[in-house]
């Protein structure tokens, strides 16, 4: 069982999650991007696309920025009008479905969690919608009927 | 081609299938950035899917396909590439050769080979995004017949808000069969001033309405990701940042003459 898929059983078997867990994006897999506050999230294996949103694109921002479970919490409690069991409940939530899709994973090594900047904490709070996450599939469709050419995805785009 | 100067050298055989769709790019004479030289294929190659494969090695990519064999050298901007014309090379091949390896080449300079058509008016473009059979070839096609310019109908070169034509042809379905076709009026560049995101809809009327960035970004993104070479997460980066500059439009197709009128007036506006 890879890393992801473990993660994702303990989040659904084994309840909350830690504060100091980490998640990163899963980036040979995924692609994402925040447009209009919202996530727009590729799967690159296969070809099924989502859209995250409420406070979606604020979620999709802290992973990638590998923030902590708790300050990625702490972040949202103190930038929208929402308490803190009710954004861990949506966080912990939308935090399976992408482990549960492979769009993210566990951050394995041990990180300092990045603290929450002061100003965010000065703000008058943002109506508060939780973060949901769209799927779109009709891609998969039309890649079953006509895929791409096998081996793309060995293409190295790092070099300079 | 996308403001590079490409050297194209062509065995005389081949010169009428590959030159036909580069056909409405300039002539210039700067130093080539990229070399392509065309060779023939003597024998069609077996037993591949018809998108081809993609291999790596000896830091070359090769697009081996069942009538031709493309590699690319990044390094030194050159495509060797032969091709066998038995007369059966899929449309989609005719109308836009050495796609992939294209798309790798200008991947590398920051400029995407997106998955939509392109129009112009007077160098105010517009890009129409869409899946396919959302209606992007029968769109632009059909501007390109009204009298706008024709830049692409499914893949073109976009680097910020500039498109460029890479393929001046479109393969269009006509029930079974798709044919290719070579629009006579074309355009090599345009400022990018709107995107139209078109669905074929039969109704009595069209209806055009304004559209978010987050719609364009999902009409244009995952196909020219997903079925493309291209470094996913930078080239979503820059088409959202695209989707954020540029107007976008739901283009709810009835009458096609009636959809190319409102193309025409959002470019005049």
């Amino acid at each position: 069982m890879s890393s992801t898929s473990r993660f994702a059983a303990r989040v659904r078997t084994q309840g909350p999650m830690n504060l100091s867990d980490h998640l990163e994006v899963n980036a040979e897999r995924a692609a994402g991007d925040v447009i209009d506050g919202e996530a727009i999230i590729i799967n690159l294996e296969t070809g099924v696309y989502y859209s995250m949103q409420g406070i979606g694109g604020d979620v999709w921002s802290m992973i990638a920025a590998q923030r902590s479970f708790g300050s990625m919490l702490d972040a949202i409690v103190a930038t929208y009008d929402v308490n803190a069991d009710d954004a861990r409940r949506d966080l912990e939530a939308v935090l399976g479905q992408l482990l549960d899709e492979g769009l993210v994973r566990f951050a394995g090594d041990a990180r300092t969690g990045v603290s929450v900047p002061h100003q965010e904490l000065q703000q008058e709070k943002k109506p508060y919608a939780a973060p949901l996450l769209q799927i779109y599939r009709d891609m998969q469709d039309l890649l079953a009927l006509d895929p791409p050419a096998p081996g793309m995805n060995q293409i190295a785009w790092d070099r300079k | 081609m996308a403001g590079h100067a490409v050297e194209l050298t062509v065995v005389r055989e081949l010169a009428p299938l590959i030159f036909a769709p580069f056909a409405h790019l300039d002539d210039c004479d700067a130093e080539p950035a990229l070399r392509i030289d065309v060779t023939t294929l003597d024998e069609p190659l077996d037993d591949l899917p018809d998108s081809g494969v993609v291999l790596t090695h000896d830091g070359l990519i090769e697009h081996r396909h069942r009538h031709s064999i493309a590699i690319l050298d990044r390094e030194r901007g050159t495509i060797r590439a032969s091709i066998h014309n038995d007369g059966a090379i899929a449309s989609w091949h005719r109308a836009k050769p050495l796609q992939v390896p294209l798309s790798i080449f200008f991947a590398d300079r920051g400029i995407d080979l997106v998955h939509g058509g392109l129009v112009s008016l007077r160098g105010r473009g517009a890009l129409i995004a869409g899946n396919s059979g959302a209606g992007k070839s029968t769109l632009a096609t059909a501007c390109a017949a009204a009298g706008l310019d024709f830049l692409g109908d499914d893949c073109v070169a976009v680097r910020g808000t500039e498109g460029y034509s890479i393929f001046g042809s479109s393969s269009l379905v006509d029930g079974q069969t798709k044919n290719v076709i070579f629009p006579e009026r074309t355009a090599t560049s345009t400022s990018i001033r709107a995107i139209v995101l078109p669905r074929i809809t039969h109704d009595a009327h069209v209806t055009l309405r304004p559209a978010s960035a987050k719609e364009a970004l999902l009409a244009l993104a995952p196909g020219s990701i997903l079925r493309r070479a291209v470094p996913a997460a930078e080239a979503l980066g820059r088409m959202a940042r695209m989707a954020r500059e540029v107007s976008a439009f739901r283009l709810e197709m009835g009458p096609i003459d009636e959809a190319v009128a409102r193309v025409w007036e959002l470019l005049e506006a």
